[in-house]
């Protein structure tokens, strides 16, 4: 697995660049020490494994991670000591390491890893149904694999995404994301609003020749005339 | 019963309020008791008198007069600050005030009949000038007897207004070892030391037992050291440079460090953890957060009433801080309880790129405090 090192202390990085010879499946393909020249990194060499510390200069490893366009590598999160992350880690279920490394701990991480999905990562074109997309709402974060999102609603220049009983606010433009995520999944019932067809509970037609449709969580949408026309007509209806 | 009171810290307007209603009615009870009494008194005296409504007005007037020449009294010893101070400085302005506000009392007294001829007979008697000496006399004893109540009263505010600050100064001390302590021991500077200390050892040996050495002598100062409320400049320093220097293996060029001390300086007090404090939000701030880093300038100069600390990281000055500024709080709090107003501490942005911290302590040792104050119990468990 390929990963990078993104640490602004040269010796945390090497550090863990020695505690990782003792992993030989993985394979450090870079050093970063800050979120430009992370990013920087990743666009250049497509890392499958991150290893990201979170007190960076300028950019905190939480916005680094919001500026990387989707899919996102895996994560391991590390950190010195530092009370709200931790709480986030903890609360969020992610996979965290506190510095100094401890060996076994390491160890269990990338074992974990191993268990774990591996999506393609290209940056461009439909994103597979397991990649996943990193969401950050305040203090909460969540990688989302694509087949979980149930809901995107365009809310000004951003959309909020719906998932499990979550309904953060993404930074992006709703056109953008439509463009990413994969046609045989996902379909536009309006100007506004995308929906994960494998979500859809129950559909009933509704005023004018449009459709509403019952989501799982309870959500209910209203497809628009011509969506629903367009809808019927990709479904043989 | 210590009439001397410690530097107070100047009390909010609500408790000067108070404190103003507490004096007047204070005064209108108490002279009214002193015309009530005398009124009584003649009562009982002069039985055949049917005249106690001129009576009664007449101690009315005498408590009036009274009110004002014991407020003129008070007037007089703040204005030349007798009651905060050494009680040897009570005696001049107090007899000379005794005497004048007793004389403007018998004055008031002698110069009523000329409005009120009635009187004439009451007060300036046959033998005025002897009537005019008791009266003198009789008020100049009243307005000591005022004087010395006065006097008591503020005495006993000022005892437990000390006791509250020593209490609170206490409590600061305490909160600031422990912050300290956090700050020394704050996990994030700790973890991050020690990760780059195994770092080292494996490739640098000797730096890595100085590393320790360093390390060790931080967290024996902290835990050994909180008792006195000030420590010399050269101790203090000792401590930051033990800091910067274990910094400096993380940061590695991104800090720069430029220490400029006035040798005059080194045997001045300082708070403990002052200057700490204020290098540990310098870099965290001004080096930590910056992808290039900078430098952090360390300028101590002895003025001949202040020691100035000068502190100076790359800026600009950010308007809402991440995690907050550590421990400044309760350095400026220790600072009001040492120092009242006298010591400063300023914090502002110089030609929009530099951040300046500057901080004024006025070079005396506060006083071993005057009133007996059991020692507490020790401070680390």
């Amino acid at each position: 697995m390929r990963a990078l090192i993104i640490d602004d202390e040269r010796l945390a990085r090497e550090e863990l660049r020695a505690l990782l010879a003792a992993h030989p499946e993985i394979e450090v393909v870079g050093e970063a020490a800050n979120g430009p020249q992370a990013q920087a990194r990743i666009t250049e060499l497509r890392p499958e494994l991150l290893f990201l510390d979170i007190q960076m200069p300028e950019q905190t490893g939480f916005e680094l991670l919001g500026a990387l366009e989707p899919p996102l590598p895996q994560v391991i999160f590390v950190t010195a000591y530092d009370r709200f992350a931790l709480q986030a880690f903890e609360s969020n279920a992610l996979d965290y390491l506190v510095k100094p490394v401890e060996p076994e701990r390491l160890a269990r991480a990338l074992a974990r890893l191993a268990l774990a999905e591996k999506p393609p990562l290209s940056a461009e074109g439909p994103l597979a149904a397991e990649a996943r997309v990193f969401v950050r709402d305040g203090d909460r974060c969540w990688f989302v694999p694509v087949r979980d999102l149930v809901l995107l609603e365009a809310d000004g220049s951003a959309t909020r995404v719906y998932f499990g009983r979550e309904k953060p606010l993404l930074a992006r433009a709703l056109t953008v994301l439509e463009a990413r995520l994969p046609t045989d999944r996902f379909f536009r019932i309006n100007r506004s609003q995308i929906v994960n067809l494998q979500c859809i509970e129950s559909i009933e037609p509704w005023f004018s020749r449009s459709l509403r449709a019952k989501l799982t969580g309870g959500l209910e949408v209203e497809f628009s005339r011509r969506q629903a026309l367009a809808f019927r007509e990709t479904q043989g209806l | 019963m210590p009439v001397t009171a410690p530097p107070v810290s100047a009390p909010s307007r609500a408790s000067r309020w108070r404190g103003h209603r507490r004096y007047w009615r204070a005064q209108l009870l108490g002279w009214g008791v002193v015309g009530t009494v005398f009124f009584a008194q003649d009562l009982l005296a002069a039985k055949e008198r049917v005249n106690h409504a001129g009576t009664a007005g007449f101690l009315v007037y005498f408590a009036l007069c009274g009110i004002g020449a014991s407020h003129m009294l008070r007037c007089w010893m703040q204005w030349r600050g007798a009651i905060v101070g050494r009680w040897q400085r009570l005696v001049g302005p107090g007899l000379t005030g005794v005497f004048g506000a007793g004389l403007f009392l018998a004055g008031a007294v002698f110069a009523l009949p000329l409005a009120v001829p009635v009187a004439r007979a009451d007060l300036w008697t046959d033998k005025p000038a002897a009537a005019f000496g008791g009266m003198l006399g009789f008020c100049a004893l009243l307005c000591l007897g005022w004087l010395l109540l006065y006097l008591g009263y503020q005495s006993v505010q000022a005892y437990q207004q000390a006791l509250v600050e020593r209490v609170r100064l206490d409590a600061a001390l305490k909160d600031a070892e422990l912050r300290a302590l956090r700050g020394q021991l704050n996990p994030h500077f700790l973890f991050n030391a020690l990760n780059v200390v195994r770092r080292l050892a494996a490739t640098d040996p000797s730096r890595t037992r100085q590393a320790i050495t360093q390390l060790a002598s931080l967290l024996r100062d902290t835990l050994n050291g909180g008792d006195a409320p000030t420590v010399k400049v050269s101790a203090e320093l000792r401590q930051v440079e033990a800091y910067l220097d274990l910094e400096k293996l993380r940061f590695e060029e991104r800090l720069e460090v430029v220490v400029d001390c006035d040798p005059a300086a080194l045997g001045r007090p300082v708070p403990p953890f002052s200057v700490l404090t204020l290098v540990e939000n310098a870099v965290k701030h001004g080096i930590a957060s910056k992808i290039a880093g900078g430098r952090l300038g360390i300028r101590i100069v002895a003025e001949p009433e202040l020691t100035v600390v000068r502190i100076t990281n790359p800026g600009p000055l950010d308007g809402a801080p991440r995690q907050g500024r550590v421990g400044l709080p309760n350095l400026r709090e220790r600072m009001r309880l040492l120092y009242g107003e006298r010591a400063t501490l300023t914090i502002g942005c110089e030609d929009g790129a530099t951040v300046v911290s500057e901080l004024k302590i006025p070079n005396e040792w506060p006083l071993v405090h005057p009133l007996v104050v059991e020692p507490g119990p020790a401070r680390i468990s």
